[in-house]
């Protein structure tokens, strides 16, 4: 009955300021979802960890504050004391109260988004124990030292500074040494926790929050509470500006200072890495999940050709689970991937396995090259056919190009590069050119090919490179000894592939309106795609905001609500099935 | 049981080095009406915070009922009755919710004996508290203090900043409850004729310590006005109109020229002395 009846004063007397704070943090968390989900990050769990840093706290150091002090400011500080209740009652009654309020907006944040992020990541329920987990005690943690902080009244400023100041002194000193922090069990990023949990801050998490409890206990009980009352200083206006100005300054100083600071291990680098001796594949999941499965392969493919074209050590890769979106490649760098040390694809798990493995050894190709492929179209065309020459037969690649070609796949080669084609047809195109080159000379004059490219150390031009060039120049013969008659089927698909501009979008501008025009009646289920081009822009980038429109059967042009001004670009998409072949880019004269 | 229902020896207690209670021995008899006097700032409030355990003393002992502790326990506050000198209740609760948030605490609160308490003092359950004025809030003190039943009240300075309707209100309240339930009442105040009203023993607290306590009647019969004190007997103070002296009443009573002062006057005198007896 004591219990209830303090429980439901507290309740009722903080209930309001509470909910309101409750209801600022959930709006925080619903900007961090959308903030995630915009930015496709690796996982929608990072929210969680975002709000426990920093929001989740601040709110913890207002609660514990306003539970201890809000007695003593309104003055029915002593109505309550003169009750028959014990101290420690009182004391364990606003623990108990704050520590539930601040579970229960922990456990919130963390159910609602494992709810958002279970269908699109798969979450497995050991990693949501885990994280559930680590958040209990980050949150014990940092509750137990603000309510124990806030019973020490204007020493608590002195308090928090010598804790900061030692905690400084601490990590510098041992920089090695177990974390011993209060808010060590969520002090790293998602990815590393969730891989390696830092269990060894479970024991100091949980300490100071005890700490926090029996400083609390002991300054209530001490000579009837006397210290307490003597220290009580209600925070003012000025001190909440203060603390709110200093909390921003450190947020944009900590960014200032973010490129002195020494550089450390890379998140990636603590993900599950696939075994292998000659790639480094690492996956932003679970190793119990879908996409472990295909790390594994792209490693064990990747350990393979490297054997076989004399790579010692493949460029590090990192395979993110992507959505799925009309138009969006199926498997895709992150467009803010230094390539530094590593490539993060972003990859559709609803893809059929081989199909990803083709994409993903196309991109690990790629990146082993660096920049140089990024920037030489025809090199960057032999990579592309490579990886589903090694892995084997591509069918959505050939239907691609069977639309593209009426099904004249036979004996393609082209030098029509990626910029030309669509990304589904480039590689198709170059997977084609690379079978026909291993029908014409045998296997080892592709793997000879692919040795040249992959070696290439960046002192010549890559168009030195170039398969057209070095077809052109007998280079092709002589290196993989191709016969002459392969060079002529070369020559004939590159004519082919030029050819085949009639079956393109074509993008025109009359009487002020932009329209689409297509040649032929387009496959039931093809859709136009279409964007205003950024005047800065060459040609489309992989991000591109685009608009899809349904086409009617039969139908040859399409009115499009672009600015005439602008540089319209569209291109088709033709169906099969579920997925969506992308033709190339058209755009104005 | 002991005739006394408190009681305290060598109670002391310092705000830092300022020394505000210096061994006080308080002895209030069981069913007394206790009128504890003193200027303000001589530790009344203090002596009374201790002894509802809301203040520790720095030494000293405390004898509340059969009990004799160095600290009152929150168990020992279940058998008193606190009235403070400021009404400060949660505003937001209303009367009746105060008075069910107040009785969860207390093995024998009366919710029926509360809002008759509430209906005899003129309080609205239904009033938010925040919405009392300043006499309503000291009443609804007095109805949440008495509806546990204590067998002793602690007030301190209750009539303090309340219109005389209100301050008659209280003490018939008090009258009341010591005539028909024999309640023991130690109450501080610096209103002499609330003591003369319904005090039957006072005492008097002068630079920390008891001055001087017992029956009410007997105060009087102490002090005296002379022209100029005798040998036998205390100078309080000295003015224009004579010296107030302090003794023993067969000693003082036959002092020649001997004027008596009235109660009022008695404590001045005590309050403006220099030195103890």
């Amino acid at each position: 009955m004591k219990w209830l009846a303090l429980l439901g004063k507290e309740l009722q007397q903080h209930g309001a300021a509470v909910l309101g704070a409750l209801v600022l943090l959930a709006s925080v968390q619903v900007v961090t979802w959308g903030v995630s989900f915009f930015e496709n990050k690796l996982t929608l769990m990072n929210t969680v960890f975002e709000l426990a840093v920093f929001p989740l706290p601040v709110f913890v150091l207002f609660l514990a504050g306003r539970l201890v002090v809000h007695d003593h400011a309104r003055g029915t500080h002593e109505f309550l004391v003169a009750l028959p209740i014990a101290p420690a009652h009182r004391v364990l009654a606003r623990f108990g109260l704050g520590m539930a309020v601040v579970q229960g907006a922990g456990l919130i944040s963390l159910g609602t988004t494992a709810l958002l992020a279970t269908r699109r990541e798969g979450l497995p329920l050991s990693w949501l124990l885990q994280l559930f987990a680590q958040e209990t005690l980050h949150l014990w943690g940092w509750f137990g030292m603000a309510f124990g902080m806030a019973h020490l009244g204007r020493f608590r400023w002195l308090a928090w500074w010598t804790l900061f100041v030692a905690g400084i002194s601490y990590s510098t000193h041992f920089p090695d040494g177990p974390d011993v922090s209060w808010f060590g069990m969520m002090s790293g990023s998602v990815d590393v926790t969730r891989l390696d949990p830092p269990w060894g801050s479970a024991l100091p998490a949980f300490l100071w929050g005890v700490a926090g409890l029996v400083v609390s206990l002991l300054l209530s009980g001490w000579r009837g509470g006397i210290l307490l009352e003597r220290w009580f200083q209600p925070i003012t206006a000025y001190q909440r500006a203060t603390l709110l100005g200093a909390g921003v300054a450190i947020m944009f100083g900590a960014d200032a200072l973010d490129p002195l600071a020494p550089e450390g291990q890379d998140t990636w680098a603590e993900l599950p890495s696939a075994p292998a001796e000659r790639a480094q594949v690492r996956v932003a999941g679970s190793a119990e999940g879908p996409l472990w499965s295909v790390g594994q392969r792209v490693a064990t493919e990747l350990d393979a050709l490297g054997a076989e074209v004399g790579v010692e050590r493949w460029r590090p890769v990192v395979l993110v689970r992507d959505r799925r979106a009309p138009g969006r490649p199926t498997v895709r760098p992150t467009p803010d991937d230094d390539g530094e040390h590593a490539v993060v694809l972003r990859v559709d798990l609803d893809t059929p396995h081989d199909d990803l493995v083709r994409r993903i050894l196309r991109e690990a190709l790629l990146h082993h090259m660096g920049g140089l492929a990024a920037w030489d179209d025809e090199a960057r065309f032999v990579l592309d056919g490579a990886g589903a020459w090694w892995v084997g037969g591509d069918e959505l690649a050939l239907q691609a190009l069977a639309s593209r070609y009426d099904g004249e796949v036979d004996g393609l080669m082209s030098d029509w590069l990626a910029a030309g084609l669509g990304p589904d047809e480039a590689p198709a195109l170059a997977w084609a050119g690379l079978v026909s080159l291993e029908q014409a000379a045998g296997r080892e004059a592709v793997l000879q090919l692919l040795r040249e490219v992959l070696s290439h150390d960046g002192d010549t031009p890559i168009d030195g490179l170039s398969l057209r060039r070095l077809t052109a120049d007998g280079w092709v013969e002589r290196s993989t000894g191709a016969p002459p008659s392969w060079t002529e089927g070369w020559a004939r698909v590159v004519a082919l592939a030029h050819g085949a501009e009639e079956r393109t979008v074509a993008v025109e501008v009359d009487d002020g309106q932009v329209v689409a025009r297509w040649a032929r009646e387009l496959p039931a289920g093809a859709v136009v795609e279409w964007a205003t081009l950024d005047p800065s822009l060459l040609r489309p980038m992989l991000d591109l905001e685009t608009e899809i429109v349904e086409v009617e059967p039969g139908q040859r042009e399409l009115a499009l609500p672009g600015d005439a001004e602008a540089r319209v670009v569209a291109r088709i998409l033709s169906r099969e099935g579920d997925v969506l072949h992308a033709g190339p880019w058209a755009g104005p004269p | 049981m002991t005739d006394l229902a408190v009681r305290t020896e060598g109670l002391q207690r310092a705000f830092g080095r300022h020394q505000v209670i210096r061994g006080l021995d308080l002895a209030v008899p069981r069913g007394s009406v206790y009128g504890f006097l003193g200027r303000n700032g001589a530790g009344k409030t203090t002596t009374l915070r201790m002894l509802m355990g809301i203040l520790n003393p720095d030494a000293g002992t405390m004898t509340l009922g059969d009990r004799t502790v160095r600290r009152t326990t929150p168990k020992m506050r279940e058998d008193v009755g606190y009235v403070s000198q400021q009404q400060h209740f949660y505003p937001w609760m209303k009367v009746k919710r105060l008075g069910s948030f107040v009785g969860a605490f207390y093995k024998r609160w009366d919710k029926a004996r509360f809002l008759e308490l509430c209906g005899r003092l003129a309080i609205d359950p239904a009033q938010r508290v925040g919405e009392l004025s300043g006499g309503t809030r000291m009443k609804l003190a007095m109805a949440l203090a008495l509806a546990h039943r204590p067998p002793l009240m602690v007030l301190d300075e209750p009539t303090a900043g309340v219109d005389p309707v209100t301050r008659r209100e209280i003490l018939d309240l008090l009258r009341a409850m010591v005539d028909d339930e024999g309640v023991t009442v130690l109450f501080s105040t610096h209103q002499i004729g609330e003591v003369e009203a319904i005090g039957t023993h006072v005492g008097v607290l002068h630079d920390g310590r008891m001055f001087w306590q017992g029956p009410v009647g007997e105060l009087g019969d102490r002090v005296r006005r002379v022209s100029q004190a005798p040998e036998g007997v205390t100078a309080l103070h000295t003015d224009e109109q004579g010296t107030v002296v302090w003794g023993e009443p067969e000693v003082v009573a036959t002092l020649p020229d001997a004027a008596p002062i009235s109660l009022e006057e008695a404590f001045v005198a005590i309050a403006r002395q220099d030195r103890r007896p």
